[in-house]
């Protein structure tokens, strides 16, 4: 008997020493579950914000494209619309030339030219032409009549219309008896070439 | 001799209850410190997303900002660039408006009208 006491004492040593080891192994284990978890939650976190960054690198460089392209555009439309008002310029300074040299003697041969060109075009044997009135005031027919044919070197017949037109010079000239006429005013011509001369005006302004 | 035998069997017993309870104690105090490290760790999963969170929009921000400065930058480079296109235009008219001006009436009254 004197024995029981020290085997019950182990046995009880051996029960709280067991439960202990539960206990740690408990503890370990929630521990080390926890740092698991923690690592796991910092890797999720990091690998979603990974993404999350090359998502927003991708956006951040649309953004930058588009910032780009819109001020490309709008620098573009700003260089265009330079150019364009100064070629416009070169034409209002033109049409003003234009408007001087037809107070000019020099307009004459001009207009014999004007109305020779447009003959020459029709391709007719008798033909009515149109002017302004200033300009059917100033010039003497007969004399514009013989230049003009002499410019064809061609004897065509000839009508001086009584109708005025309303330009800054030039002629309107028909084919007589029929119903075609060729404008040939100094304000149609501008009309008619204005892409011909933009593209020339650019070219001599803007080239090297 | 048998009855005292007895008596420290019962004794025994008794203590060896005693002691289950106790490491029945040990063990659910070692549970209980389990739960409290589970719920402590779910507080730290919160703070530990809060921060990646965190770093996340200063990095996101920082991104952006970049990107933005730079093509400020670059804009402002385009308009620099456009500025000196444009003064260039302005000094080409300058030298050629005569020669266009020309080319116009040439075009428009013939070759006559060019040095009217």
């Amino acid at each position: 008997m004197g024995d029981l006491p020290e085997a019950i004492e182990k046995l009880r040593s051996q029960i709280l020493q067991d439960a202990r080891e539960k206990a740690k192994q408990i503890i370990e284990e929630a521990k080390e579950e926890a740092k698991k978890l923690i690592e796991q939650t910092e890797a999720d976190a990091k690998d979603e914000a990974q993404k999350n960054i090359a998502t927003a690198k991708t956006e951040a460089e649309g953004t930058r494209k588009r910032l780009l392209s819109n001020e490309t555009k709008m620098n573009r439309w700003r260089t265009l619309e330079e150019k364009n008002r100064l070629v416009n310029k070169v034409l209002e300074e033109a049409r003003a030339r234009v408007k001087e040299i037809t107070e000019t003697k020099k307009y004459e041969t001009i207009l014999e030219k004007l109305i020779a060109d447009a003959m020459k075009a029709l391709e007719a044997e008798s033909y009515i032409v149109k002017l302004t009135e200033r300009d059917r005031k100033r010039f003497e027919p007969s004399k514009l009549e013989q230049n003009v044919k002499k410019l064809l070197n061609k004897n065509v017949k000839l009508k001086w219309s009584q109708e005025n037109i309303e330009a800054l010079g030039g002629a309107v000239v028909g084919v007589e008896g029929k119903k075609v006429w060729l404008d040939n005013t100094l304000d149609t011509r501008f009309e008619r070439m204005q892409d011909k001369l933009v593209f020339q005006i650019a070219k001599i302004l803007f080239s090297n | 001799m048998k009855r005292d035998q007895t008596l420290s069997g019962v004794e025994a017993v008794k203590r060896i209850v005693e002691t289950e309870r106790e490491a029945e104690s040990i063990i659910e105090e070692a549970r209980e410190k389990s739960r409290e490290i589970r719920i402590k760790t779910e507080k730290e999963k919160d703070e530990v997303k809060k921060k990646v969170a965190g770093e996340l929009k200063r990095e996101r921000e920082r991104i952006f900002k970049d990107v933005e400065d730079e093509a400020k930058k670059e804009c402002q480079e385009i308009r620099t660039q456009t500025e000196k296109q444009l003064k260039t235009f302005q000094d080409r008219f300058l030298k050629n408006k005569d020669k266009a001006v020309d080319a116009v009436l040439s075009s428009i009254l013939g070759e006559s009208g060019r040095s009217a």
